[in-house]
């Protein structure tokens, strides 16, 4: 867009050079004290190090996921709002991440997660993509996008009723607290192959929505005038509902259920682009690495054992913006 | 870029919105699409458009069936007012008017200095200049119409389809605005403009197709809209007069 021209590529740049920044900070944040750059060197010399290990097997890889997730949250977030049109729309609303927990719980319920380390994220990513082909079942190929929140929406509570069901028909009432506690989230001790496993679908899906950002711009004065600027709304539908498959099922599936980060960071974003959605997009997805890798930053600094989980710390930080804006709205209605 | 519609029917569920309709229209002139409420000139316009799926018949560009021309292709050649449109996002005037060049602009481009010169004159042509920085939300309903005129005419095609253009307008805007839709006339695009008043419509349209009931009733100049067919199709009584020898057209009394 113009009047915003010259500001928007020094935004995306600094919030990208601040997202590289706090994903740094994150690699030097952890319980064990360890001197990052000698183990740095130690890792690069292939000398196995405890200090090494701790950079290689659990700090970087949290760091990664942090930001990739973040990124793929806030990302998701503002594509589905420009989508549906919509500001309360978030990165689950076409029932994806509702399929992604079912699917990691059936891991886990099934003993399949004891067996195999990556049976978790391998069972929430074959959950994501079942809830994607229910969608395209129960919403159709042409379909409009009021059918497709429904559809979302039933999904959603349907995969949320088999993960209830799955824990009120557990045997065993610790696998019930473990499977309620990976899903409030958490980036703790997550392994390189699960960043290898998760973030090129995540990349795929981001290249899905970013691509889509000047259909976004024009979906702003409606469907029938979007379509008139040459827009296929059925495949930018179907574009963004797969990208968002492909980058939050990817999240879920190795995270769990990160909430507020895809429905608040937008809204935060919003005005700094001139409200246009397009541009929104990069913008909001570097928004989201930012704050879920400070949220990743703050549980291990908070003094707590067990240490807090990442989606109740987002969803804490997460309401008051919330509730700021419905002040707002109310204000302008 | 020639639009012709043949034998078209457009179909909303059981009920016909179109039946059968054959036109041929050639840029260069202004077509008022005039009927009264439901007669179907919404969902022709779209059609013609190529917004709305034929249930039989076709559309055709140039001769060639519509659904052959690529979606960027026809984008460029049809710009499309619709009725009574908003922006659902707080954009500024400038930037939503800018949305009219996003058919000339490659993915990920940035807008070229002949975008910007483009949207300068639409906004120029829609007396916009003051409000380029507001968002719709700040502007009147008259003023946020103008916006989307000239978001449509940002887009230089060589077709202008717009729905109830003027509908929002005051007397002033409205004389304004279709002076406006006579200059794209003039710079050799054709326009097509669905319309209520019926004075506006007989100055300043070339040729009127009056629908009802999804048929074309009348496709004719402006002084084929005699007071019977008025009277037949729409039930009101009009006073027919000249003033400086231009008609008018003034709706006095609901017949029957």
């Amino acid at each position: 867009m113009t009047g915003h021209g010259p500001h928007y590529p020094a935004l995306v740049a600094a919030l990208a050079a601040l997202s590289l920044s706090v994903m740094l900070v994150s690699v030097f944040v952890g319980y064990a004290h360890i001197d990052v750059l000698a183990a740095l060197g130690d890792a690069l010399a292939r000398r196995d190090s405890l200090p090494a290990l701790a950079l290689v097997q659990l700090r970087l890889p949290r760091a990664i996921l942090g930001l990739a997730i973040g990124f793929s949250l806030g990302l998701s977030g503002a594509a589905m709002q420009g989508l549906l049109r919509n500001p309360l729309a978030d990165p689950g609303v076409v029932g994806v991440s509702g399929g992604a927990a079912f699917g990691a719980v059936v891991a886990f319920y099934s003993g399949l997660s004891g067996i195999f380390a990556l049976a978790l994220p391998l069972g929430g990513i074959a959950g994501a993509a079942l809830a994607a082909l229910a969608l395209y079942g129960l919403a159709g190929r042409g379909a409009g996008t009021m059918t497709l929140i429904l559809a979302g929406v039933t999904i959603n509570s349907f995969a949320g009723a088999l993960t209830s069901l799955a824990l009120n028909l557990s045997p065993n009432p610790y696998a019930v607290f473990e499977i309620m506690f990976w899903l409030m989230g958490s980036l703790i001790d997550r392994s390189l192959s699960q960043v290898a496993l998760t973030l090129p679908l995540m990349v795929v899906g981001w290249a899905l929505m970013l691509s889509s950002a000047r259909a976004l711009d024009a979906l702003t004065l409606g469907e029938d005038t979007a379509t008139s600027l040459g827009f296929d709304l059925v495949g930018l539908r179907w574009k963004l509902v797969a990208g968002s498959t492909l980058a939050v099922g990817a999240s879920v599936a190795v995270a769990g259920a990160i909430g507020f980060v895809g429905l608040v960071v937008p809204h935060l974003l919003r005005p700094f682009v001139g409200h246009a959605p397009g541009r929104l997009l990069l913008v909001s997805g570097f928004g989201g690495a930012v704050v879920l890798t400070i949220a990743d930053i703050a549980v291990r600094l908070l003094p707590m054992h067990p240490e807090l989980k990442l989606g109740v710390v987002t969803a804490l930080i997460g309401s008051p913006f919330l509730l700021s804006l419905v002040n707002r709205m109310r204000g302008q209605a | 870029m020639r639009i012709e519609a043949s034998d078209l029917s457009v179909r909303y569920g059981a009920r016909e919105a179109i039946s059968r309709v054959s036109l041929n229209l050639q840029p260069g002139a202004m077509v008022g699409l005039i009927g009264p409420n439901g007669a179907g000139k919404t969902t022709l316009i779209r059609a013609l458009a190529g917004l709305a799926a034929p249930a039989a018949g076709e559309i055709l560009y140039n001769g060639a069936p519509s659904r052959k021309m690529p979606r960027d292709m026809r984008a460029r050649k049809i710009a499309y007012l619709a009725q009574s449109g908003s922006a659902e996002w707080p954009l500024q005037v400038e930037a939503i008017v800018a949305l009219g060049r996003l058919p000339h602009r490659r993915a990920f481009a940035a807008l070229t200095s002949a975008d910007a010169a483009a949207v300068e004159r639409a906004l120029a042509a829609a007396e916009l200049g003051a409000f380029r920085g507001r968002t719709l939300g700040e502007l009147s309903g008259g003023e946020r119409a103008r916006v989307l005129i000239a978001r449509a005419l940002a887009v230089e095609a060589d077709w202008l389809l717009a729905d109830e253009p003027v509908a929002a307008l005051d007397p002033l805007h409205q004389l304004r605005a279709m002076a406006l839709l006579r200059g794209e006339v003039l710079r050799g695009a054709g326009v097509v403009a669905v319309l209520h008043d019926l004075t506006l419509a007989v100055r300043f349209c070339d040729r009127l197709i009056l629908l009802n009931g999804g048929r074309v009733q009348l496709d004719g100049p402006p002084a084929a809209l005699t007071a019977e067919v008025i009277a037949r199709i729409y039930g009101v009584e009009v006073l027919r007069g000249e003033h400086r020898g231009e008609a008018f057209v003034l709706p006095w009394a609901a017949l029957g």
